[in-house]
């Protein structure tokens, strides 16, 4: 998996290398997204669930005046909270969301904004209660943010982020929590 | 005396009908002509027909603001010599200006949450929603959305105003209509968060956000309409005074940049290709309880209003084409109706024949006054909400040479639906759920020229509510046939006839089936007509 990983890496870097000469007049791409997450979680659910580690694998399109439409989706795994002691209890999810970014710049450095909203697919084999239950829901999910792309080359970006998520889960303890969110972008041709 | 009080109702309606119809008779332009042109709109079949009187488009609407006869212009006025026009006058839509519609979104938050705080009086002073503090703030964004308690009417209409507000703080400013719609749902988040104790509600979010966006455009458009930069004098006094009433931001923002002193030309957009107003009187007799023994009957006056805004057919951008609606009705509730739905985007399939559109629409129908009581919970009321996108397939098939028939069928996809919950009353006062939901609507007509002779409308909607008890859903149905003949070329009369009905699963507790019938007699006219 390790060799994959890195021979992947090694292939987008050197690709990134060869077009970067070829600088176009935009940074602003359609791309390929990867992003490492953590989240924290708020409330009545961060009570149980403190904190969630995940994966994000994206594309962007780009659009005229700073827009980008994006599609993700990913694989995010809760923890519970240090003294929360159910047993053998998990809670997963898998987004599956759309969304957009604003950029404020066209530049190497590029600020924006994002929103992305979307279903959850959640997985439960305890609830919050600490009842033992396996249960699928489909719930809706939101987020909003700022973050930052930077332009290593004309076609590999890295991005960081941080996210407000209201997710719904249940009435009394919405999913709600700070995401922090740290991704490489591969932009497709020129 | 339910007779009784039937044909007294009855009477008045039809005299007041008449009187109204008649002095309307009387001021139209006598060289009336139904032309030709293609209207298709189906909505025209349960709202108004479309009149389309004259060719000459100004006839019979020389009095009014910003359109004259005599320039033989279809649209706007040039009272003052074309020589004076400033066409180096830069419109202050021509750029994006975010601060200042940020700025107007803090002042339309501002207003609101001043008044709750230092005006109002409260009764008990702990009740105050506008005492925020860094408290509230932090306990809104750790526990998220809820569903509030607000009544139909404040969370169906008052929120969606206010959004449309929102909105008009980014359309008014330089940004279309997708970047607009990031203001009202920005806007709408903001207040949720920041202006009230209260946690967050989604159903606010929805109807201010995405219903705010829908009656945004509309009076973005309406009130772009009305103005007129090419008229001078008391011409352009009323027609800014009445553009600024029907969007109050945008009249704010040609005020402080100087546009309503300027004499420029009027945006192309901003005349459309064909409009409509139309009115209607007629009664109803509605049952209310629903329990099929159709004995418990209301019997109203209803007056409903319909505007039709662009042609369909060269719909480009969002709400180049629109519908509105709005009806008032003797009985309580006397706001009965409002529904709007807006060209998003489409494709044409075979030109002129099938058109594939995605709409986004908005339905108010507050139709029976609910009646509760601590010793029977049973819901006797009627009332259906949705703020909701309708891709629908458009098709006309020609029967003749100018009669065709006409058909919608779409997918009702709700953001947020509200429907009668039977079980379900809020400390607040709510007697209704809310929830996403899904459903199929028909529609086909016969249609001659302009008028639809015969229509057939179909609704449903699954919609699973959110609110205790939880695991409730309702499937909703509405069913109309209509017929009506123009007796002349801007008049005609009718009839409909219909049902309401709504099937509703609890998972705890006895399910519910109500039945609605309807019948409806109407007198409709053409007030004006572009």
């Amino acid at each position: 998996m390790k060799k994959i990983i890195l021979t992947a890496i090694i292939f987008l870097i050197t690709g990134s290398f060869f077009t970067g000469f070829a600088q176009s007049e935009t940074y602003l791409k359609n791309r390929i997204l990867i992003e490492g997450l953590y989240i924290r979680n708020l409330g009545n659910f961060g009570d149980v669930c403190s904190n969630a580690t995940g994966l994000y694998i994206g594309y962007s399109i780009a659009f005229p005046e700073h827009n980008l439409i994006m599609i993700r989706t990913g694989l995010i795994s809760n923890k519970l909270k240090d003294e929360v002691t159910y047993e053998d209890a998990s809670l997963t999810m898998i987004p599956i969301e759309i969304g957009g970014r604003y950029y404020f710049f066209d530049d190497r450095f590029m600020p924006f904004i994002q929103f992305m909203n979307g279903l959850n697919l959640v997985f439960e084999n305890t609830n919050l209660e600490g009842e033992s239950e396996d249960k699928t829901m489909v719930k809706y999910a939101w987020q909003v943010g700022i973050g930052v792309t930077v332009n290593v080359m004309s076609n590999l970006s890295l991005d960081i982020g941080v996210n407000y998520q209201s997710n719904f889960y249940q009435h009394d303890a919405m999913n709600t929590g700070f995401e922090y969110a740290f991704g490489i972008g591969y932009a497709l041709g020129n | 005396m339910k007779i009784l009080y039937f044909s007294k109702t009855l009477f008045f309606s039809i005299l007041f009908s008449t009187l109204f119809l008649t002095t309307i008779s009387f001021a139209q332009n006598s060289s009336f002509d139904i032309s030709d042109k293609d209207y298709t709109q189906l909505e025209s079949s349960f709202y108004p027909s479309q009149y389309h009187l004259n060719n000459n488009p100004n006839s019979g609407y020389q009095n009014s603001l910003a359109f004259k006869n005599q320039l033989n212009q279809k649209w706007g006025s040039v009272n003052l010599p074309p020589e004076l026009l400033n066409d180096d006058f830069k419109p202050w839509e021509s750029e994006k200006h975010l601060w200042i519609g940020v700025t107007e979104i803090a002042i339309l938050e501002f207003i609101p949450w001043a008044l709750a705080k230092w005006i109002r009086t409260w009764e008990d002073p702990s009740k105050n929603w506008a005492n925020v503090s860094s408290e509230t703030w932090w306990r809104n964004f750790s526990n998220g959305f809820e569903y509030d308690g607000d009544n139909f009417t404040t969370n169906n209409f008052a929120h969606p105003y206010h959004g449309a507000l929102f909105f008009n703080a980014g359309r008014t400013n330089g940004y279309n209509f997708w970047e607009s719609s990031a203001f009202s749902l920005s806007g709408s988040a903001m207040w949720e968060y920041f202006g009230e104790t209260y946690r967050p509600a989604f159903n606010d979010w929805i109807y201010t956000g995405v219903g705010g966006a829908n009656l945004g455009e509309i009076i973005y458009r309406l009130s772009s309409m009305v103005t007129d930069n090419t008229a001078s004098g008391s011409d352009r006094v009323w027609s800014e005074i009445f553009g600024t009433l029907i969007n109050p931001v945008r009249g704010f923002n040609r005020a402080i940049s100087g546009e309503m002193g300027q004499n420029f030309p009027n945006p192309e957009w901003s005349r459309p290709d064909d409009f409509l107003i139309s009115f209607d009187a007629g009664t109803r007799s509605l049952d209310k309880d629903g329990d099929k023994s159709y004995t418990d009957k209301e019997v109203e006056g209803l007056f409903s209003f319909h505007l039709f805004y662009g042609d369909r057919y060269k719909a480009k951008k969002p709400f180049d084409y629109f519908t509105f609606n709005f009806a008032l009705a003797s009985g309580l509730p006397h706001f009965t109706t409002m529904n709007s739905s807006g060209y998003l985007f489409g494709f044409d399939l075979e030109k002129n024949r099938h058109q594939l559109n995605v709409n986004l629409d908005f339905n108010y129908d507050n139709l029976i006054k609910e009646e509760t009581s601590e010793t029977d919970t049973v819901y006797k009321g009627f009332l259906f909400g949705t703020t909701q996108i309708y891709p629908h397939l458009l098709s006309k098939f020609p029967i003749g040479e100018k009669t065709n028939i006409v058909t919608q069928v779409g997918i009702n996809a709700i953001l947020m639906g509200a429907t009668p919950n039977d079980y379900y009353v809020d400390v607040e006062g709510r007697v209704y759920d809310f929830g996403p939901g899904a459903g199929i609507r028909m529609i086909a007509a016969i249609q001659n020229g302009i008028w639809s002779y015969v229509s057939v409308y179909y609704y449903s909607a699954w919609l699973w509510t959110q609110s205790q008890p939880s695991d409730s859903k309702h499937h909703i149905h509405f069913l109309f046939v209509e017929a009506q003949y123009p007796f002349t070329k801007y008049f005609s009369a009718g009839f409909s006839a219909g049902v309401y009905w709504r099937n509703s699963y609890y998972e705890n507790f006895p399910d519910v089936n109500r039945n609605h019938p309807l019948v409806k007699i109407f007198f409709r006219t053409a007030l004006l007509d572009l």
